[in-house]
């Protein structure tokens, strides 16, 4: 499955099997349940349909590579434009904390169905039969 | 043979959520992730073995052999502090502020608004949000994407009722607009109860055959943060119940070994999040205004938590108690003939209590606000820094100093 990260800087693992991701939006294939285990430890990534979502422009990706607040610096050619990439960014940062929140260990049983973040509380939960994210 | 690697080491930091002298495990194993993982520049754990001797008069000149007495853990940390590097992620390095304020870390929940325009209001600046933006009065605000650069950051807001809210930015300059307001953050506020919240501190290092070692029960007796520096800095030390190691296990007795049946081995995918700060990319505030000639502040707790050594029938430690909990500041600016240095001044003559509030950083992900109220300063001291004159003050906090700070 396709995850986008959103950090400024992540590494996973250790000596030769380290990696590491530094571009704002780089792709990353990883199974979701060791996605879902990853972004337990904070490691900033969403599913690339999520991320898809937002519509950033290739032009704003561009930036958001030199940093976020590099990016949001005005350009006086188009003052509006670090405004309209702020407000991206908010619907992006919503979706993340919203995934953070559907991966916080206390709220998945053992035995929850993953599928990607798109999680069905099973068992004998309070929250059986409830979607994570109409939580 | 093969030498322990100063560069191949790493850092696990956890809470106990089992008290001081258990670690977390499932069936006696470890459940150290790597999640838990965190960058340092320098960490050490140690136990401290006293050698008690008798002070009986043996006759001669040399001492009596010796005795083991009451023994206990030490460790040290340092590092460059890492925000997380996206919006409303705690740092790695959180849980050791935890420990400290011995409360938990809390996300706020999501309250983002649009911002309309921006204008000056009397030596403060009005923000104007598109609609209700339901903050409060010292709501943690991070302000992005707006027309004017210098309102871009994370703001402790006051004056916040409907739609308009201001920050204590002393701007004077053109209005502006767009961009949005978020409260979006991880907070630790300090309630200042007498909860103790113990780390376990795992110390992995290269080769693996070495001795690898975990300090138990870790609680901080001093965390100092420093700001003004290349990169934020964080800086803690404190006590361990015992410092259980890889090679000493098979020796280490029930409670030493603190629930373990093995000593683990390292995760395998440690997941650091985030970068190194620059430490003066932000501004303090004393009393709301800006003191703009500002070179560093040292934030200094001492959560006066220790192993006291007075058990019985158990070298190790029995109990962690808790003293007063200490807060202490040092700001050195440049001296100038703004009004902020003389208020600070006639502060310190009244002993009137001041807050500080350190905004660092410029973006979601990458900012941090530190608010301490009730500092009562002492007054400044002047410093002859060739061609500078610097002022130092000091201070201390009285309650309820109400401690907060926030990522975002």
């Amino acid at each position: 499955m396709t995850f986008r990260f959103i950090g400024t800087f992540s590494e996973v693992g250790r000596g030769a099997e380290r990696v590491a991701f530094r571009r704002f939006g780089e792709e990353v294939e990883f199974d979701p349940a060791k996605a879902l285990e990853l972004v337990r430890g904070g490691l900033p990534i969403i599913p690339g349909e999520t991320f898809d979502l937002v519509g950033f422009t290739e032009d704003e990706l561009k930036r958001l590579r030199r940093g976020r607040s590099a990016a949001l610096m005005p350009d006086p050619a188009r003052p509006e434009a670090s405004s309209e990439l702020a407000l991206k960014l908010q619907e992006l940062d919503e979706f993340f904390v919203q995934h953070r929140q559907i991966s916080a260990a206390d709220k998945i049983l053992p035995s929850a169905d993953i599928t990607g973040f798109e999680i069905t509380y099973v068992g004998e939960s309070e929250l059986a039969g409830q979607r994570a994210e109409d939580i | 043979m093969a030498q322990v690697s100063t560069q191949g080491q790493r850092l696990y930091v956890d809470i106990q959520s089992g008290g001081a002298f258990a670690l977390n495990e499932t069936a006696g194993a470890s459940d150290i992730a790597g999640g838990d993982a965190a960058k340092f520049s320098g960490f050490v754990a140690n136990n401290v073995v006293p050698l008690a001797t008798s002070a009986n008069k043996t006759g001669n000149r040399e001492p009596s052999l010796g005795v083991t007495t009451r023994r206990k853990g030490g460790w040290s940390f340092d590092a460059d502090f890492e925000m997380s590097g996206a919006a409303g992620t705690a740092p790695d390095l959180v849980k050791l502020l935890q420990s400290q304020f011995g409360d938990a870390a809390l996300v706020v929940p999501t309250g983002t608004a649009t911002v309309t325009s921006s204008g000056d209001s009397g030596g403060k600046v009005e923000i104007t949000t598109s609609s209700a933006h339901g903050y409060s009065d010292g709501d943690f605000v991070l302000i992005a994407g707006h027309s004017v650069t210098e309102i871009n950051r994370l703001w402790k807001i006051s004056a916040a009722t409907g739609s308009v809210f201001e920050i204590d930015l002393d701007y004077g300059g053109t209005a502006g607009s767009g961009g949005t307001a978020n409260i979006t953050g991880v907070n630790i506020v300090d309630d200042q109860d007498d909860s103790i919240v113990p780390l376990e501190l795992w110390h992995f290092v290269d080769p693996a055959t070495a001795e690898q070692k975990v300090a138990v029960g870790a609680i901080p007796s001093e965390v100092q943060l420093s700001f003004g520096e290349d990169f934020l800095r964080l800086s803690a030390s404190g006590e361990s119940a015992w410092v259980l190691t890889s090679d000493g296990f098979a020796a280490a007795s029930t409670q030493e070994r603190a629930g373990l049946t093995a000593f683990p081995t390292e995760p395998a995918t440690p997941t650091y999040n985030g970068q190194a700060v620059q430490g003066f990319n932000g501004k303090c505030f004393i009393d709301g205004a800006d003191l703009g000639s500002v070179k560093s502040v040292e934030v200094t707790f001492n959560p006066g938590r220790d192993y006291p050594e007075d058990g019985w029938n158990n070298n190790l430690p029995n109990r962690v108690r808790a003293d007063r909990d200490l807060t202490s500041i040092s700001i050195r600016a440049s001296k100038t003939d703004d009004a902020v240095i003389a208020a600070m001044q006639a502060a310190a003559k009244a002993k009137t209590p001041v807050t500080l509030f350190v905004t660092m950083g410029d973006a979601a992900g990458l900012s941090m606000g530190l608010s301490i109220l009730n500092l009562q300063l002492e007054p400044g001291n002047d410093e002859d820094n060739d061609p500078d004159v610097d002022i130092t003050w000091t201070a201390q906090g009285g309650y309820p100093t109400t401690r907060q700070v926030v990522f975002a």
